[in-house]
């Protein structure tokens, strides 16, 4: 009894020393993927506060770490990541080629990655006006993208929406937004939401049913308020500037140009400035 | 019967044994208080050394007193004097007595940034030999960072009034400078048109020379007409010149003092930046290692560990309008 009173004891004792011991030192790799993870964080936080230029700095940071030690999957999402920032801060051609880092090798990575890098890319031939490089991006994306691991299906919905909205088709954009609204509300995306009803609303305008438009923008509007998103909110804005416009009302349009104004200002987005104040030109 | 005697030898033995993990026990305590004792130095000879303090910030009862980063003794105790001065009594091992210099210096210090106050002893000349019981020792205060970065404000202050006011001098429309270099100006125009006037005058004396004709004294009086008007140039030019030259000389002399404050400020910055904004960075960046290094090591032991959730890494997911919208990459690793 007593020996087993002893043992016991000496059992708890043991125990408690090797919880309180010192962790095992970490090994070089562990400690780069620390880093990369904290990069990682720190970019993320960036991205949400909108300073979008430290965020490119830390994604950059965290590209070159994964970099280092080959982890393909690192490599992968901070490639896209830095790309989404670089095409936010409209810097298209540095995004383009940090896309090609997964593009030109796409058997190193997973498959929604490559997905995700081939709708960037389509995203970003229509920012520039290439629509038949966006056709052909956005394509090569739907391919890739296989769901459950793939879920940005309603965003390659909204951009092949925007295609045909570019290409004179209002009717097949419309449709086509309608299917991304369904497939965002599947996928519970708020922000892809909003996209859908932008870009149908547009498409409305442009098929002169200005009512439905100013009605699906208003909507979007709303959403992007609520996830406090200013490039979304002066995007909303312009769309029902124009809307406005179309059907003839200048007050109102001036107004909602002046609002999209005010809130890229603040958001020091210089490109919805300039859209803005044609709009407010437009209306006088 | 032999129960009992076998329950009997047992008691023995427990009472026994109880007796000696006590007699372990009183041993073991005594022998702990005094290695506690010894640790705390009640068994070393110490002397008794004093110095004076304008003020008694930053010192505390019980402070550590080093000589060249050893403990040698700590402070016993600060006391308030009529005149307002303060007296400290440090207590210093008397072992290190002999190596501590009559004229030197105590100095409170701290122990990288965050740390504690601590006394230094600051070696003297060693001419005076080494101190006794009831010395007394001079006491100096260490310059921090913020004196110093408030001295090097103080010597730029005047440096940037100075330029301050060379520049306003050298702008003002109205200054001497100013109005000498105008009137140069205007001198010089007037004289380069008596130069042409006069190259004129030269051809065409030359020409009625050459042609024998006898209007030279109507030529030679436009000539001493002309000369007149340079004479008066001249003497413009002239006084233009020595205000220009009374002008310079004050204008020299400022930018001598000037320069002379810049050079004393940047060698004053550059020493600051050498020697204690180069020991406060490093030791910030040690710090800093220092505290990561102590919070990855808190975070990855128990029981820290069961309640810090891994960090994971995050894709910013295709937004159809081109926005950045932050979701975790959990989807798989690389192939």
């Amino acid at each position: 009894m007593r020996a087993a009173c002893v043992a016991l004891l000496l059992c708890l004792a043991h125990g408690l020393a090797a919880c309180g011991s010192a962790p095992p030192a970490p090994s070089d790799v562990e400690l780069r993927r620390e880093r990369l993870l904290d990069l990682n964080d720190r970019a993320q936080r960036a991205v949400a506060r909108g300073e979008l230029r430290r965020a490119d700095a830390l994604y950059r940071e965290a590209l070159r770490t994964a970099e280092s030690f080959e982890d393909f999957h690192s490599i992968g999402v901070n490639a896209l990541n830095l790309a989404a920032v670089q095409q936010a801060l409209g810097e298209t051609d540095g995004a383009q080629r940090v896309l090609e880092r997964v593009l030109a090798a796409p058997d190193r990575f997973e498959r929604p990655l490559v997905a995700q890098a081939a709708g960037l890319r389509a995203a970003l031939a229509l920012q520039t006006g290439d629509l038949d490089a966006a056709a052909s991006w956005l394509k090569r994306a739907e391919e890739e993208c296989k769901p459950p691991a793939c879920r940005i299906q309603s965003a390659l919905l909204v951009l092949r929406a925007q295609l045909a909205l570019e290409r004179g088709a209002a009717g097949e954009a419309s449709e086509l937004a309608s299917r991304a609204l369904a497939a965002s509300r599947s996928e519970g995306s708020r922000e892809e939401e909003a996209n859908s009803l932008r870009v149908g609303g547009r498409a409305a305008a442009a098929q002169g049913s200005h009512t439905e438009a100013i009605a699906q923008l208003d909507q979007a509007l709303a959403i992007d308020k609520q996830l406090a998103l200013p490039y979304k909110i002066g995007l909303d804005l312009i769309a029902l500037a124009e809307t406005e416009l179309m059907r003839g009302g200048r007050q109102a349009a001036r107004g909602y140009a002046q609002r999209a104004l005010d809130v890229s200002r603040a958001a020091g987005n210089r490109r919805q400035q300039a859209a803005a104040a044609r709009i407010l030109e437009r209306s006088q | 019967m032999k129960l009992a005697s076998e329950m009997k030898q047992g008691a023995r033995d427990i009472t026994l044994a109880s007796r000696i993990f006590l007699g372990l026990g009183v041993v073991s305590l005594v022998v702990a208080v005094l290695l506690l004792a010894y640790n705390q130095g009640a068994f070393t000879k110490h002397i008794q050394v004093f110095f004076t303090a304008e003020s008694a910030e930053g010192l505390n009862n019980g402070m550590a007193v080093k000589l060249v980063g050893f403990k040698v003794g700590s402070v016993e105790s600060i006391t308030i004097n009529k005149p307002l001065r303060v007296t400290v009594e440090l207590k210093v091992d008397a072992n290190y007595g002999p190596m501590i210099d009559a004229d030197s210096t105590v100095r409170l210090v701290r122990e990288a940034i965050i740390g504690s106050n601590a006394l230094e002893i600051r070696p003297g000349s060693g001419n005076r030999g080494s101190i006794l019981d009831k010395s007394f020792l001079r006491y100096e205060r260490e310059p921090s960072v913020e004196n110093a970065v408030m001295a090097l404000l103080d010597q730029m202050v005047p440096i940037v009034t100075d330029i301050r006011q060379v520049t306003a001098y050298l702008s003002a429309p109205d200054s001497d400078l100013r109005q000498a270099v105008r009137s140069v100006n205007r001198t010089a125009t007037s004289l380069a048109d008596a130069s042409i006037e006069l190259k004129k005058l030269i051809e065409t004396t030359t020409q009625r020379v050459e042609q024998g004709e006898t209007v030279v004294s109507g030529v030679f009086g436009t000539a001493d007409k002309l000369l007149r008007d340079a004479g008066t140039s001249l003497a413009l030019l002239d006084s233009s010149l020595k205000k220009v030259d009374a002008a310079v000389p004050v204008i020299t002399t400022k930018l001598e003092q000037t320069l002379e404050n810049v050079r004393a400020a940047s060698e004053a910055a550059r020493l600051m930046m050498a020697g204690e904004m180069a020991g406060v960075v490093a030791e910030a960046g040690t710090l800093v290692s220092d505290t990561g290094e102590v919070v990855r090591g808190a975070k990855r032991s128990w029981p820290v560990s069961n309640f810090v959730h891994p960090p994971r890494e995050s894709l910013l997911r295709l937004d159809g309008a081109g926005g950045v919208t932050a979701v975790p990459a959990d989807s798989g690793r690389d192939r």
